[in-house]
């Protein structure tokens, strides 16, 4: 008897479980005995040839995204375990994260987290903090767009108005946490990893057309935090600890020159 | 019957354009203007990506749109799939429509993954009536959506279904006629599938409504195992060239494009090819005036 046709959901409902299979498409088709039949084959190609450019793509094209999304990371496993660690790496993290997403380049969002629980990676806790930053980079290229801070209009104001100014912080700066030496691995993957004695916040922002990574100092941090609370520059003044001002304005002028102050607040 | 009939007036010609690539950006904006007329964004890279409201592409999409016209082309609407079309999808998209006012928008006659997850692929679908009863619902809600009508770009494929009723050809015509939607047609995809399949690509433009061609596509592809896969990494092929030719001659000045996504080149090597696609067209109406091109 000639078997019924699959319908468009059972053809896709199995093209999708073939094409995702880590095994590939040949192992993967025989789980599916009743879509095999409906798929054309040719002497050009057979249907596992056929199906497997969908199933080699999928692997391909999402593990070159990632490649992009996560060069640092790459670099790392590459050169310290094996060149298919990565493409390892994306197969089970996609095994457990499917895309739900639209735009490819989303699809990284979930990588930071899982690596962090990853049975074999995880032990490497540099590493997730080191995708935590690279994802952050990409956040900060996306993040809302805002004129640049013009230092001009902070002069033009008079003496007696600078108490009471609330600088702001753009929407393109992150910050994280981390125990390693995680932003100078990421201007430099060839670096070695390094436990540092005390947690450090490394900050991530964007700067014009390119995203940058810096680990703050101490006064940074604070001062960071300060801002992130909302206090004004009379509350900075009072709080911070030397009489000389004049680091805390050199901070000042270096996040209104690259970017990372957004404006001020009266 | 006239062999240069004009493309449906719904679908002006902007020319011969490019896709618009991030690496691309600054040499577009920064550079003197480049010889190009219009540019083709890919609609996903202008949403909510990395959780952001367009960051800096968007911003750069904007400036390059005051001076250029442009043409929205999607990836993900998964017109094809059984799930439910995704409201929050079409609702990104027409706002980022009204913010860029494109000439107008396409997506692909494929679906791109089903149970909510995206295999970030243009998958084939069986050429049947439940299909295309199926694609006809869809594109209809869509253009009632979007308050205009759109163009379905066809995919190539590597995988034909057995229980097909009909043609790719015959699908597309009948699909654009009930759908009152427009056809995006790409010519590399075309002779792809004609390989891959054993058609006649000419028989496939012959069958063609010319009056739903809006915009054609071209680009390169590679050869893998035996079939033609559209990997968008190599210039546009000799034989595409020859087609191109051929679907202007049937369908008329229909706006054109050149698509790199892999491997993608210097600005200059796609201007020589956007160049080559121009002296194509002029050569088929036989302008008076060639475009200065530099191939």
């Amino acid at each position: 008897m000639k078997p019924t046709p699959p319908s468009l959901s059972e053809i896709q409902s199995g093209f999708s479980q073939i094409t995702k299979d880590p095994r590939g498409a040949g192992p993967a088709v025989k789980d599916h005995p009743s879509l095999e039949p409906f798929i054309a084959f040719d002497e050009r190609a057979s249907r596992v040839t056929r199906l497997s450019v969908y199933a080699e793509g999928y692997f391909s094209r999402l593990v070159d995204s990632l490649s992009g999304d996560f060069p640092n990371l790459k670099r790392i496993l590459d050169h310290s375990y094996s060149l298919d660690a990565f493409p390892k790496l994306i197969a089970d993290f996609l095994q457990e994260c499917p895309s739900q997403v639209w735009n490819i380049g989303d699809v990284g969002r979930r990588l930071p987290a899982f690596l962090a629980r990853h049975e074999i990676l995880a032990e490497e806790e540099y590493l997730a903090d080191l995708a935590k930053v690279e994802w952050a980079v990409i956040e900060a290229f996306y993040s809302e767009n805002v004129a640049a801070f013009d230092s001009a209009t902070l002069r033009a104001l008079p003496p007696d108005a600078w108490p009471g100014l609330i600088p702001a912080i753009s929407p393109s700066v992150r910050t994280l946490t981390t125990w390693w030496n995680t932003a100078e691995l990421w201007h430099n993957p060839s670096l070695e990893p390094c436990r540092l004695d005390e947690s450090a916040t490394v900050m991530i922002w964007r700067n014009g057309w390119r995203s940058d990574v810096a680990r703050l100092s101490p006064s940074e941090s604070t001062l960071y935090d300060w801002i992130r609370t909302g206090f004004n520059l009379g509350s900075i003044g009072e709080k911070w600890p030397d009489e000389d001002p004049t680091p805390v304005m050199e901070i000042f002028n270096g996040w209104m020159t690259n970017g990372i102050l957004a404006g001020i607040k009266t | 019957m006239n062999r240069f009939r004009a493309p449906s007036e719904m679908f002006p010609s902007l020319g011969i354009g490019l896709g618009l690539r991030p690496v691309h950006y600054s040499e577009i904006l920064e550079a003197s203007p480049p010889q190009i007329d219009w540019f083709e964004a890919t609609t996903e890279n202008y949403l909510s990506t990395a959780g952001g409201k367009g960051g800096r592409p968007l911003q750069v999409l904007e400036a390059i749109r005051r001076d250029y016209p442009i043409v929205l082309h999607g990836v993900s609407l998964s017109l094809g799939s059984v799930d439910p079309l995704d409201s929050a999808y079409l609702k990104e998209w027409k706002a980022l429509i009204e913010r860029v006012e494109p000439a107008w928008v396409s997506d692909h006659l494929c679906w791109t993954g089903v149970g909510g997850e995206n295999l970030h692929d243009l998958l084939p679908l069986p050429y049947t009536e439940e299909a295309l009863t199926h694609l006809t619902d869809r594109i209809r809600r869509v253009q009632d959506f979007l308050g205009r009508r759109i163009l379905v770009e066809n995919v190539s494929s590597y995988v034909a279904f057995n229980h097909s009723t009909l043609t790719e050809w015959e699908f597309l015509a009948e699909l654009t006629r009930r759908a009152d939607c427009g056809l995006l047609l790409d010519v590399n995809n075309v002779f792809v599938s004609s390989v891959n399949h054993g058609f006649d690509p000419e028989h496939y433009f012959e069958a063609l409504p010319a009056e739903r061609v809006g915009q054609i596509h071209l680009a390169g592809h590679s050869e893998q195992n035996g079939l033609l896969v559209d990997t968008h990494d190599h210039a546009v092929a000799d034989p595409v060239w020859n087609l191109f030719r051929s679907a202007l001659t049937r369908f008329g000045r229909v706006t054109s494009m050149i698509e790199w996504d892999a491997k993608i080149p210097d600005f200059a090597k796609l201007t020589a090819e956007a160049n080559r696609a121009k002296l194509i067209q002029s050569e088929v109406f036989k302008d008076e005036a060639h475009p200065s091109v530099a191939l």
